[in-house]
């Protein structure tokens, strides 16, 4: 009974590994890919569906993306929402598909991706000013 | 071979739908009587968050926070259309920054909260002019200045008696057992006069939460004002509703469970850090003060696998029940209803009934232009 539950338990184990497979540098090039981004540059997540708090919160994005090369991802199937919230930035791109959420590169909270020695790190952005505060860090 | 596993999937789909059916079996429905549609234009997102049904100028208007045109905007229930829009200060001396909900009191007295705090709260007139704006002082640098506050359709803010009655959320640390014990408030009320903020003392989490932990939609509660202005607590997490009289000096608890909600509840679901994503939890709680009765939202388990489900539209994922309940919290009726296809958590109730609308995110025949509505009443 024993070898069982742990040949089981190994099985699973090993299954359960194969979709770890794709770290977060390929399913982030693979989001690269599909949608022509300039690799190398910040990419902003941000999710505006169920989440009233974050359209208001990161409202005028142009404004800190002053001097920053950085392309916003903007999840959400709201047209109107979407189309609302990037008047004015330059580099966007509308995800009504969730593609990022497929990808995991996107949960609940915005994030934002920066190239840091070859490889993509994840900075959790929970606020307007932490967002500035990374831009910046970049830039010096 | 394909004959007989095609007729086996059938009649297992009849019999699970006929237990569905059987288990709702009651004396009175909950029919859809009519449908009516409200009417957007290319400022406003389908998703209301912040709304109520008021009287605006003898007309039954649903008054909504368009947080694309930073304004309040009134629909006619009768026509759909738009009828008023109110610019909500957002910059400048009395800007708001971003509104975490409204109460209306008259078409002459809007209250606006800020996003955090009581500090900052405005009252403005039908023409957007801000007629007061409230600071209540700064006593101490302690947390009890950081309020939460959050008006919204699950947990409206009152106004009666100079007082606003309103629920603040917590921002606490699930992880850690001690912070769910019975001096955790959630109900409170400030003085427009006295500009004091106080304290319910039995709006805290039931016993059945303490020295434990959980995980978020375990622990948020529904608090509405209910028949003779009585305080009616849903906790998500319990099937019992409790119910306090204005002044919370006689409490009364009813046991109305949803018949599709398991008996036996293994807790572990619902315990930081599993994720229960908030189905096998009831919603909301809603006062229908036309027909006397409360409609209690219950989110079931989807048939969706939790890891293909996006957290940030999560519900639109599950079926759901809605439970009618009598003045005296019996259960008239329960009605099941499929996931993707209704936004059961940005209904309302207006005069004509239980306004359920079709906007759901992943419903194929969701329009930008508009949002349909089905509408309800008990037999």
């Amino acid at each position: 009974m024993n070898n069982i539950l742990n040949t089981s338990l190994i099985f699973l184990l090993l299954i359960s590994c194969k979709p770890n497979a794709k770290n977060l540098d390929s399913r982030l090039n693979e989001f690269i890919k599909i949608n022509k981004i300039n690799h190398g540059k910040a990419i902003f997540f941000i999710g505006l569906d169920e989440c009233p708090v974050c359209y208001s919160e990161f409202q005028n994005l142009s404004k800190v993306f002053e001097n920053s090369d950085v392309t916003t991802v903007v999840i959400s199937r709201s047209k109107v929402k979407s189309v609302n919230f990037i008047e004015e930035i330059d580099f966007f791109i509308i995800d009504s598909t969730y593609l990022a959420w497929e990808l995991k590169l996107f949960q609940s909270l915005p994030v934002l991706y920066k190239l840091n020695e070859g490889h993509y790190d994840s900075i959790p952005i929970n606020h307007i000013a932490k967002l500035k505060k990374n831009l910046n860090h970049e830039e010096n | 071979m394909k004959f007989l596993r095609g007729f086996f999937v059938i009649l297992i789909f009849t019999i699970s739908c006929k237990n569905i059916e059987e288990k709702l079996d009651y004396d009175q429905e909950f029919t859809l009587k009519d449908s009516f549609e409200i009417n957007l234009d290319d400022k406003t997102d389908y998703n209301f968050y912040y709304y109520d049904v008021v009287n605006w100028n003898e007309r039954e208007c649903l008054v909504v926070i368009n947080q694309v045109n930073n304004s309040l905007d009134f629909y006619d229930l009768e026509s759909g259309n738009k009828k008023e829009t109110i610019p909500i200060p957002i910059d400048g001396p009395f800007g708001l920054g971003y509104v975490q909900g409204f109460t209306f009191v008259n078409s002459d007295s809007i209250f606006l909260y800020r996003r955090g705090t009581f500090r900052g709260t405005l009252l403005i007139n039908s023409l957007g002019e801000v007629k007061n704006s409230y600071m209540p002082g700064v006593k101490e640098q302690s947390a009890k200045d950081l309020i939460n506050h959050v008006s919204i359709p699950k947990n409206p803010t009152y106004y009666k008696n100079k007082n606003l009655y309103f629920l603040s959320y917590q921002l606490m640390d699930n992880k850690n057992p001690d912070n769910f014990n019975k001096d955790v408030l959630h109900a409170g009320k400030f003085g427009i006069d006295s500009l004091d903020i106080s304290f319910e003392k039995y709006s805290g989490f039931p016993p059945i939460f303490w020295d434990k932990t959980w995980n978020s939609p375990s622990t948020s509660v529904s608090r509405i004002m209910g028949h003779e202005d009585n305080w009616v607590y849903s906790w998500d997490l319990l099937d019992s509703v409790f119910v306090y009289d204005f002044d919370y000096k006689i409490k009364k608890s009813y046991y109305v469970k949803s018949k599709l909600r398991p008996s036996k509840l293994d807790y572990a679901e619902f315990s930081f850090p599993n994720e229960t994503m908030g189905s096998n939890l009831y919603y909301s709680i809603k006062y229908d003060r036309f027909r006397n009765c409360y409609y209690r939202i219950y989110f079931a388990k989807p048939k969706d696998k939790v890891e293909e489900i996006p957290g940030i539209h999560r519900f639109d994922f599950f079926p759901f029940v809605i439970v009618v309940l009598d003045e005296n919290f019996k259960i008239i009726v329960e009605k099941f209803f499929p996931a993707k296809k209704y936004k059961p958590t940005q209904s309302f109730v207006g005069e004509k009934g239980l306004y359920l609308p079709l906007s759901n995110g992943l419903n194929p025949e969701l329009k930008e232009n508009k949002i349909s509505y089905e509408l309800y009443q008990v037999q």
